[in-house]
């Protein structure tokens, strides 16, 4: 057992305590300094195997980084098992890493850190607000990373209480109202889920005698049979995948569950937006993909059609939402509405019809997985960008601002670098993942792909012209004050943009970290869909 | 093989790496600290963005006249309304809704925010004067502008050296592929980025980095005259206009020419909202650079997802991206549906090459400066649309004759539709932008017709030339009479800037089709081309087209150069009606030009098999059918020559000579009503926003502003709401009397042991 | 004559449903604290009639019930001394031992 993804867990708590008790002059430091160190050790999540494979190991073939039933990283001990009559309740502390969970992992750790560096200026309680990002921070690890189904709700229940805190405290005008409306959805979402994960426990321990929640042993195996609700038999799979679909839906979100984001969004402050949008909704997806269609293929198979009309709905009609958005937040939670679409289609793909296709769904995952890769990147980047701009004119509305390029250029040409990146220019890692997505989804639901190929039309047009309205044009004389991004609004900015242009020039590296996570899920999906036809 | 060829990756590699030095290096470390720090001003537009806003008093006034909002006044910021209501005029001009309710809630919160802004207007104000910028670029400005002038120019000799290479290998001008990376591989499907090197490429390589060259070289002045402050920025956006175009020349793909047609986009973007600070000009029909930048991108987008579904179809049938792949692997892929996917692409072709219905980006395009305009409309942006097609033509010839049939039509139309705005227009710019979608359609129609990509290709070789001395003439016009634009207030500048002039003249010859000139060599092609094919509904269009073109770019000429007075009936110089004083150009204006008119005169040549040579053997391998090899033996010349002769006669006696009277076409109800409608540009930018406004906004209103708020937030704070309601009402049993909660507990303890007993004695 | 089981249930139930009716209808507190004693007693007597109905065996009587009645009448006295307290600290708060005006736990 290496203690590592243990350390990357709780390291956070740890920096929340010592947040608590540390002189007041210095606590953005311990934050930062904790937030910082674990970024820093994330990085040995990926370069570890590297290390262990001779740098040049044979990335490209099954090994890698491992799947969810060998996983590169593993920290397992038991934890709590009793019996009760045939009753068994066994749950493990089970941490695991493999490419899927690595490349999320360092994604929280990165934004994580860019967060506590964004919200230098708070100065409404910092030691409270750093301590609940500390915690946040653990909570979303331990999603990434638990390898037990019981662990892995457990830490998804865990990272609400800081959000809700965040957002209910350091909020906007309508803070409690948007705090209560995210806590409530995703509550209403976790009751199904762990019905969902209450069902595949004890049917899956009934059929093959192991009562077991740990990862491996849900992908090797598979639930089988039928359920009767309300005199009609049901496909067991379909309704496990249906219950935890909707706790992961919700927060993925997708319409119409999608209401909590746009005012959850605008009335958090900008580091939670960053976190909110670049983390919570990541893990929705990861859920999806590492949970949802691994552990009951046959039951995401049966949906998949449904699936795929969801997710182009759900890109046409957010594109579609942002562009009447006055808020320039509201504007961006729509775009991350329109955006984790893509992230459905693609899962719809990989599980959707067609035996020969085996090539395209596997890409389609993969351009699904990068999505939420990119767009948590993104994403955070243009909250930074707003928040920059909130925090110099207190106000987001479009339409208030006009020429500000004459004083803000340096904001001007990363906000247009960050709306570039998500309009999917090429190069920056936003194509990248939608255009996987479409190359692979067409073959399979080419009708969705078209719709929401559709959506790329107006995303340029929102996007830019919220750029036009506030940046190009003659300087409205009321902002000839404001004063340009300092360094260290820009920090976060760049390093988020250097990533996002790493990852679209050269995403083979991405690709080869998922690969093997994504393989296994393909052929779990294409075994259990064969059965299912046979 | 040469290494011209293996080692193709230098050509994009050079205006990468000057725009990286630029960006990364020399501009921030050089050029921006060694700026002029005097005031507080300045340093707060350190990145350049300063430029000549309309922000003079005289400036408001005119405004406020005209389109003010009275709703403002009561804020009591009284400067600030004509700079909103300007924007607000051009919101409403092309295509944006504006909320009138924000504004004011905004400037209360203004008012608000620290800092002495009011000081700050007042110094800028000062400072500022339309078409007066202050100060001079520093020189390590300078240096980036000679640096991607001398990087550019390596391009250009190592793409002249393929050339040459390949003019002496014949084997090589079918076609190389050379492998640079894999960008991703995914369960055996490859997505690669790789390089395609053949004859076609070849031409466009040299056309590219030599416009781009003489562009760059160009631009110094104008850019000092008109900008400034941006001058490094702007080098930096030519450089990576540059290597988008040179990749998407470069591709041997799918996906890289998808990238660098999205790229070229970026760069057009930028460089058409390059001078972000002017306002539009609702009086002569313009719009802000920001919004005419807004809508070449997003009007592009709406090709570009014709394209991408056209790319769809072929990989997913497929499995692959590389065009000399695709054929063998199309197997028995259905005939209907390739030919829809071709049409698709097609659509990309469209949108990047302004044909109609997606042309009304092109015109607005001119609010960049102009050698944006010239690059743009020369080598690099419409130009892509059309090597698209003529790089995807094997697979539009395995397709059913539908698609040629769509291009040829769709470029036949755009010819004359265009050629028919460009009549009645009274903008330098926009004519030639209108000439430039109008010849873009006769390279469709060339590539439509003609079963072989010589004749668009050769035309779209000619047109570069003397399109990019048009355009660079046109800006050394601008220079010359301080940025007007309106030919109403030009005339007799032959005589005032004759080094302007003279290749000018030469230009307007040739995109004519006056004989011998490299614009009669290629057009007369494309419509003897039409006629051979027996397609005489575009030869006729095509006909009435070289008419339009010669009397509309003539009238140019005369309104603009000549006019009354002047020498040779007017030809030469005449009466000046501006006010301002005309300044003379210097040599980094003129020289260009003079370098342009030479193959703008002289390239047409190539085409003429029994002198220069031949230019279809040369790219695709076949000579063009004899019947046009030698432009003097076919009859049908001399419909062209006449047709372009005929309004080239028109314009001089309406314009030069004035024996014709200016109003015989619009002196009838008709004529005025057609004018009318063609100065109106067909309503097409009209329709357009009325779509967007009403249908796709009116749309996205309802998804956000009903369906969000009111049925599913209903939904959700119903629920909320019902809830809480319930526990409203159930906590009203709770009294507080300890009898009544005696008398609960006792009756409860009566419900459970008469169930208890029911079950008991029931139950057996 | 030997008094039957019921009898004494008899007994215990009528003396229940006094004490309930007291504990119910009296608004004194101590009047409400006195039918909750009646009850408490009611089901001492209950609780020996069965024992000593029942709980007849070979070793002799087993005295659960009786043990059980002891048990509540100790209770019962601390409970009602707590009672009384509080309701003296009620008294010389409120002036009043009346049950319908102590009424502070409502919504």
């Amino acid at each position: 057992m290496s203690w590592l993804l243990t350390i990357l867990v709780f390291l956070p708590t740890v920096g929340a305590l010592a947040v608590m008790v540390a002189p007041q002059g210095v606590v953005k430091w311990v934050a930062a300094v904790f937030t910082g160190v674990t970024f820093l050790l994330s990085f040995w999540l990926y370069i570890g195997p590297l290390v262990h494979m001779g740098f040049l190991g044979p990335l490209n073939n099954t090994g890698g980084f491992g799947t969810v039933m060998s996983p590169a990283w593993m920290d397992a001990s038991p934890w709590i098992h009793f019996t009760v009559g045939s009753l068994q309740l066994n749950i493990d502390y089970r941490l695991g890493a493999d490419g899927l969970s690595i490349f999320m992992l360092i994604l929280n750790a990165m934004l994580s850190f860019l967060a506590v560096i964004g919200s230098w200026h708070i100065d409404k309680r910092p030691r409270e607000y750093m301590a609940l990002l500390l915690i946040l921070e653990t909570g979303v690890m331990g999603v990434f990373c638990a390898f037990d189904l019981y662990l892995f709700w457990l830490f998804w229940e865990v990272e609400l209480i800081p959000m809700f805190l965040l957002i209910a405290i350091w909020g906007g005008r309508r803070r409690e109202y948007a705090a209560w409306k995210f806590v409530l959805y995703t509550i209403f979402g976790s009751a199904f889920m762990l019905g969902g994960i209450f069902l595949i426990y004890f049917m899956l321990g009934g059929q093959t005698g192991i009562y077991s929640a740990s990862f491996a042993f849900l992908a090797s195996h598979q639930v089988a049979g039928n359920l009767l609700v309300g005199g009609a038999a049901i496909s067991a799979q379909l309704a496990i995948f249906l219950l935890l679909y909707l706790g992961f839906a919700i927060k993925i979100p997708m319409v119409p569950f999608h209401t909590w984001l746009p005012d959850a969004h605008t009335e958090a402050p900008t580091a939670v937006s960053v976190l909110l949008a670049g983390i919570l909704l990541k893990m929705g997806a990861y859920g999806l993909i590492r949970i949802c269609i691994d552990f009951a293929p046959a039951g995401a198979h049966l949906f998949a059609l449904p699936l795929a009309i969801l997710g182009a709905v759900n890109i046409l009609y957010g594109a579609g939402c942002s562009l009447v958005q006055q808020d320039m937040k509201r504007l961006i939670a729509y775009s991350s509405v329109s955006h984790m679409g893509f992230v459905i289609l693609g899962v719809a793909a990989a599980v959707g019809p067609g035996a020969t296709n085996a090539a395209f769904k596997e890409a389609a995952l993969t351009g699904a997985a990068i999505q939420m890769f990119s767009h948590g990147a993104i994403t955070g980047m243009l909250f930074f960008c707003v928040g920059v701009l909130y925090e110099k004119a207190h106000i987001r509305d479009i339409d208030v601002f006009g020429g500000l390029q004459a004083r803000m250029p340096r904001l001007t040409w990363i906000y247009t670098f960050a709306a570039m990146a998500s309009l999917g220019l090429p190069g920056l890692s936003g194509f990248v993942a939608e255009y996987l997505i479409y190359t692979s989804v067409y073959a399979i639901y080419p009708a969705q792909t078209i719709v929401a190929a559709s959506a790329m039309i107006i995303t340029a047009g929102y996007l830019l012209w919220m750029i036009k309205r506030s940046f190009y044009g003659p300087l409205n004389p009321h902002w000839s004050g404001i004063a340009d991004a300092s360094i260290l609004e820009m920090a976060p900015l760049v390093m988020l943009g250097v990533v996002v242009l790493i990852v679209g020039i050269y995403p083979g590296w991405l690709v080869d970290l998922l690969r093997p996570s994504l393989h296994q899920i393909i052929q779990n999906v294409n075994g259990s869909v064969a059965g299912l036809h046979r | 093989m040469s290494f011209f060829v293996t080692d193709i990756w230098v050509i994009p590699a050079l205006p990468l790496l000057a725009f990286l030095l630029n960006i990364l290096v020399l501009r921030p470390f050089f050029d921006l600290s060694n700026r002029d720090k005097g005031h507080a001003a300045e340093a707060a537009a350190a990145h350049g963005a300063q430029g000549h806003g309309a922000n003079t008093a005289a400036g408001h006034d005119e405004a406020h006249g005209n389109v003010g909002d009275p709703e403002q006044h009561d804020i009591g910021h009284a400067e600030a309304s004509p700079d909103d209501a300007y924007v607000r005029a051009l919101d409403t001009l092309d295509g944006h809704i504006d909320t009138p309710a924000a504004i004011p809630r905004a400037l209360r919160t203004a008012e608000k925010t620290p800092g002495g802004y009011a000081l700050v207007q007042l110094v800028e104000d000062a400072e500022q004067h339309p078409h007066h910028p202050h100060g001079s670029p520093t020189i390590w400005a300078r240096i980036n502008g000679y640096m991607g002038i001398l990087f550019m120019g390596l391009a250009f000799l190592w793409s002249l050296g393929l050339l040459v290479a390949l003019m002496q290998n014949p084997a090589l001008q079918r076609g190389e592929t050379v492998p640079i990376y894999t960008w991703i591989s995914v369960a055996g499907l490859r997505y690669p980025i790789d390089f395609y090197v053949d004859s076609l490429t070849a031409i466009m390589l040299v056309i590219v980095t030599a416009i781009s060259l003489l562009v760059q070289f160009y631009s110094q002045a104008y850019i000092e005259g008109e900008e400034p402050r941006g001058y490094s920025r702007f080098f930096a956006w030519l450089s990576i206009f540059s290597l988008s175009m040179l990749l998407l020349v470069l591709s041997s793909n799918f996906l890289l020419i998808y990238m660098g047609w999205e790229l070229v986009g970026l760069s057009s973007y930028l460089l058409i909202g390059f001078l972000a600070k002017d306002a539009a000009k609702p009086e002569a029909g313009r719009p802000s650079p920001g919004a005419a930048a807004l809508k070449a991108f997003v009007v592009n987008r709406v090709g570009d997802f014709g394209f991408l579904i056209g790319i769809l179809i072929l990989f997913t049938a497929t499995g692959t991206f590389v065009f000399t792949d695709i054929p063998a692997r199309l197997g028995p892929i259905n005939l209907a549906l390739l030919t829809v996917a071709m049409i698709l692409v097609f659509c990309g072709a469209v949108g990047k090459s302004a044909q109609f219905p997606l042309h009304v980006w092109l015109p607005d395009a001119m609010e960049g400066p102009t050698p944006v305009s010239a690059l743009i409309h020369a080598a690099k942006m419409v130009a892509a649309g059309v090597y698209l097609v003529a790089r995807t033509f094997p697979l539009f010839h395995l397709a059913g004759p539908q698609a040629l049939t769509v291009v040829a039509y769709i470029g036949g139309f755009t010819a004359i539709f265009a050629a028919s705005i460009a009549l009645v227009q009274i903008d330098v710019k926009r004519i030639l932008a209108y000439s430039t979608i109008s010849q873009l359609g006769y390279m469709f129609v060339g590539l439509g017709v003609a079963d072989t990509i010589g004749p668009g290709i050769f035309h779209l070789m000619t047109h570069a030339f003397f399109k990019a001395l048009l355009f660079l003439g046109s800006g050394g016009v601008l220079l010359a009479v301080s940025m007007n634009q309106d030919m109403r207030k030009m005339g007799g500048l032959a005589t005032r800037i004759p080094l302007v002039a003279f290749p000018f003249l030469l230009a307007t010859l040739s995109i004519s089709g006056f004989p011998f000139f490299a614009g009669f060599f290629s057009k007369d092609e494309i419509i003897a081309q039409t006629w051979e094919h027996g397609d005489y509904i575009l030869y006729a269009m095509t006909l009435a087209t070289a008419f339009l073109t010669a009397f509309y770019m003539f009238r140019l000429w005369f309104l603009t150069f000549g006019g009354k007075g002047g020498k040779f009936g007017g030809l030469w110089g005449g009466e000046y009606r501006g006010t301002v004083a005309v300044k003379k150009p210097d040599f980094r204006v003129w020289l260009p030009l003079m370098i342009l008119a030479v193959p703008s005169v002289f390239a047409g040549f190539w085409g003429w098999s029994s002198v220069g040579g031949n230019f279809n053997a040369f790219i695709t391998g076949h000579p063009l059918t004899p019947a046009f090899a030698n432009p003097f033996t076919s009859p049908l010349t001399i419909f062209g020559v006449g047709a372009s002769l005929l309004g080239i006669a028109l314009a001089w006696g309406m314009y030069g000579l004035q024996v014709v009277p200016r109003n015989v076409f619009v002196s009838n109800p008709l004529g005025r009503g057609f004018a009318t409608v063609l100065w109106n540009k067909y309503y097409i930018d009209e329709i357009y926003l009325a779509f967007v406004r009403y249908v796709v906004m009116g749309l996205s209103k309802v998804a956000s502003f009903f369906i969000d708020r009111r049925i599913i937030d209903g939904i959700i704070n119903g629920a909320g709401s019902g809830v809480v309601a319930f526990g409203r009402g159930l906590r009203r049993s709770e009294s507080g009397r300890l009898q009544n909660y005696g008398a609960a507990i006792f009756g409860g303890t009566l419900v459970i042991a008469a169930v208890f007993f029911a079950v008991v004695y029931f139950g057996k | 004559m030997l008094l039957s089981l019921n009898s004494f249930l008899v007994l215990g139930a009528l003396l229940f449903c006094i004490g309930l009716f007291g504990a119910l209808s009296k608004r004194n507190a101590v009047s409400v604290l006195m039918g909750i004693e009646i009850m408490l007693n009611a089901v001492n007597i209950t609780l020996v009639a069965f024992s000593s109905a029942f709980q007849k065996s070979a070793h002799g009587a087993r005295l659960t019930g009786q043990i059980f009645a002891v048990f509540i009448i100790t209770v019962a006295a601390a409970e009602a001394s707590v009672a009384l307290a509080t309701i003296i600290a009620v008294y010389r708060r409120r002036n009043s031992v009346d049950v319908t005006d102590i009424n502070l736990m409502k919504w």
